[in-house]
């Protein structure tokens, strides 16, 4: 498989947000959000068992990780200016500051990304992941600068 | 009239922006000259 979409993960929902308890998940306000690049031989599934769905388990290995060996390295970069808001009626945001390289980057091919929560330490999955987002098709750099660039809408938005 | 509680969760894509190489800063001092042989 590969990829085609972004989507939140059901088991993110179904656990952290709803049931924290033995996973020393703090809120994503307080606890460190990673990034982390993958290639295209990843199957992302938004129905993941909770177990596929932290950092190295399931099909986001790090076997399938992009890297640069200094500015974006195995595990990815911390996300930075985390926002919750609620910006129109019915709407929660999750927005974050635009999240840069730490300097000249080179990265073999890379179509998306993958956001966790590192301080999850308990629970079924360490690191569990809370979303994925396509960058639409196949980025590459070779010696210069990256950022992802967020959607206008934020990393996520929950329309109640 | 009652209404259900529903909800909707999603999540975004994203871009990704390239620029060019990060310069490296210069060192101000310039290196010596070498003396001249006698």
């Amino acid at each position: 498989m590969a990829w085609s979409a972004s989507a939140i993960f059901r088991e993110w929902v179904a656990g952290p947000m709803y049931q924290a308890s033995g996973t020393n998940y703090t809120g994503l306000d307080s606890d460190t959000v990673k990034v982390s690049l993958f290639n295209n031989s990843v199957t992302p599934d938004k129905d993941a068992a909770v177990a596929s769905t932290g950092y190295n388990t399931g099909t986001w290995t790090t076997g399938n990780e992009i890297t640069d060996a200094t500015n974006w390295v195995a595990g990815g970069r911390s996300l930075a200016g985390k926002g919750f808001t609620t910006p129109s009626s019915g709407v929660v945001m999750f927005d974050a500051t635009d999240l840069a390289g730490g300097g000249t980057v080179t990265l073999a091919a890379f179509y998306g990304c993958f956001v966790y929560d590192d301080t999850i330490t308990g629970g079924t999955v360490a690191d569990q992941g809370t979303s994925y987002h396509y960058f639409g098709g196949a980025q590459q750099v070779t010696g210069g600068t990256v950022t992802i660039v967020w959607h206008t809408n934020g990393l996520q938005r929950i329309t109640v | 009239m009652t209404e259900d509680a529903s909800a909707t969760a999603t999540a975004y894509g994203a871009t990704v922006a390239v620029g060019p190489p990060v310069e490296q800063e210069q060192d101000a001092t310039e290196a010596p000259t070498p003396e001249e042989g006698g």
